[in-house]
């Protein structure tokens, strides 16, 4: 998959969710260190997302890679400790208030996560949670093998 | 003994009664009081004072709040007024005091006239010599407390390091043999994933053995451990570190390096917390026998004086305690939106740099 088409996809599901930011990350095979990280976003205030190598358990796609569940975070400020902002290191960067993440699956594996979030409190509802699920499903489901090859 | 006359005597008895500083009280047999002089009605409320003038029994008891045993702090188990055979040379004592709560006292209670049962109540302020010997008291359990932490994440920090993530290499290694010795591609697949899988396992042990304690500090100094540090940061919170050093590979004493990286650390994540920055800068500089830290964000900052914490209010406090331990200064200038700027400058000694380090 070329990468314009990635960069095309996210602005896509960003688009129609209405988010203000919208990043991809996936495991990065070339060099054979198994590194997570994010290659497209849109929406963003800085480059600090494109440096973060994520962690497993760390942060809100941290939580979906481990877990392999979408993780949403519907009030930052209600659910997230002041003292504990730090441990979400995209909430920090980009200041976002409502958040979710979604993993992407290749085979029975986690290789990937697509974060969303907007600047305001309380957007990511419900049926926006559904619609997130469903618009990374039809976008990205079947071409993980190939994004992970490349 | 100095002679004194006669005349003399009674007149100066009676300034030092009413100039002194200790508050005194003189009560009869039933614990009536007698005389206090000025400074004992400083003291105390203009309506106990008038219930003492009144001549109640015991009219100290409304004041008073209890005196410290060996049990208790404050106890009213066998009162020193009630008791009037009873003379303490020495003892702690509570009393309602106006405008300061109930303060301790040292006080001493004596018989001064036996035939008549009159007895003599001192007290001397004790507020300021409790407080700085709890202060003396908090220093040193603080740090006694820093330094069993550091010694329990460097005791860990070396376990994982060393024994875990030796053992899971051999594992690494293990796995890459079998994938090897199969042509069939379904296992061989299974195994890459389980392969990455432990690598990042391996990562994650020795990133958790590096944020307990870095061994690049005690194997390679403070230069090393901060790059290795920074470069940590720019993976995790994406924020970059401008790094400056002249320290190049010297070393300095065991604990000195420790205070610094720790004090860094802690003004670094300070940063990244609050401070709504991208990029901060830390220059390590050493001149004339002395070692300066300084960190520098341009970020929101924040106000020195009466700021509410936004964290729990220790990070600042635990900074200003280490730099004390290493007789190092530590000042904090920030203002809102004028960023941030913390330096420490610490002495260290003539020819320090050679000093090995017997860290390890």
């Amino acid at each position: 998959m070329k990468d314009r088409d990635i960069q095309e996809r996210i602005e896509k599901i960003k688009d129609k969710c209405h988010f203000d930011f919208i990043k991809i990350a996936f495991l990065q095979n070339a060099s054979n260190t198994y590194e997570i990280k994010s290659v497209y976003g849109s929406g963003n205030n800085s480059k600090r997302y494109l440096r973060i190598i994520l962690k497993t358990g760390k942060g809100v796609a941290g939580q979906a890679l481990k877990t392999g569940r979408p993780v949403f975070i519907v009030n930052v400020d209600e659910e997230i400790k002041r003292k504990n902002f730090h441990h979400y290191p995209i909430i920090m960067a980009e200041g976002l208030k409502s958040i979710g993440a979604i993993p992407l699956y290749e085979e029975s594996r986690v290789i990937g996560v697509v974060v969303a979030g907007f600047r305001s409190y309380n957007k990511m509802t419900d049926e926006l949670i559904d619609q997130f699920n469903h618009r990374v499903t039809k976008e990205f489901s079947s071409l993980f093998k190939e994004m992970v090859k490349k | 003994m100095i002679q004194i006359s006669q005349e003399k005597l009674p007149f100066i008895l009676k300034n030092f009664f009413e100039n002194a500083n200790e508050k005194i009280f003189i009560l009869n047999k039933i614990g009536k009081v007698i005389a206090m002089n000025r400074a004992a009605k400083h003291i105390l409320t203009d309506e106990m004072f008038a219930q003492m003038v009144a001549g109640k029994s015991n009219a100290i008891c409304m004041a008073c709040r209890g005196y410290t045993t060996i049990d208790e702090l404050r106890t009213c188990t066998s009162c020193y007024v009630a008791n009037s055979n009873k003379d303490l040379a020495s003892f702690q004592v509570y009393l309602e005091t106006v405008g300061k709560g109930v303060i301790p006292y040292s006080a001493s209670i004596q018989t001064v006239d036996e035939e008549n049962e009159i007895r003599v109540l001192m007290l001397r302020d004790l507020s300021e010599h409790i407080k700085t010997q709890e202060t003396l008291h908090q220093k040193l359990l603080m740090n006694r407390v820093m330094k069993a932490q550091e010694d329990e994440r460097k005791r860990i920090s070396r376990e994982l390091h060393d024994s875990v993530a030796q053992e899971m290499l051999s594992l690494l290694v293990d796995i890459r043999v079998v994938k090897y010795m199969t042509k069939n591609e379904e296992v061989v697949n299974k195994i890459r994933e389980t392969e990455g899988t432990l690598m990042r396992l391996l990562e994650d042990i020795q990133h958790l053995s590096v944020e307990l304690r870095p061994a690049t500090l005690d194997d390679l100094g403070l230069e090393s451990a901060f790059r290795a540090h920074f470069k940590s940061i720019d993976i995790n919170y994406g924020i970059v570190v401008h790094f400056q050093s002249n320290i190049d590979t010297n070393r300095y004493e065991g604990e000195i390096e420790t205070a610094v990286y720790r004090i860094c650390q802690e003004a670094v994540l300070n940063a990244i917390k609050y401070a709504n920055v991208d990029e901060v800068t830390v220059k390590l500089l050493e001149e004339n026998n002395q070692l300066c830290l300084h960190i520098i964000d341009d970020g929101c900052g924040f106000e020195l004086e009466n700021a509410s914490p936004q964290g729990t209010g220790l990070g600042l406090y635990g900074m200003k305690e280490r730099a004390e331990l290493i007789n190092g200064v530590l000042s904090i200038h920030s203002a809102i939106d004028k960023g941030t700027y913390i330096r420490l400058v610490t002495p260290i000694e003539e020819g320090g740099a050679s000093i090995e380090n017997h860290h390890c």
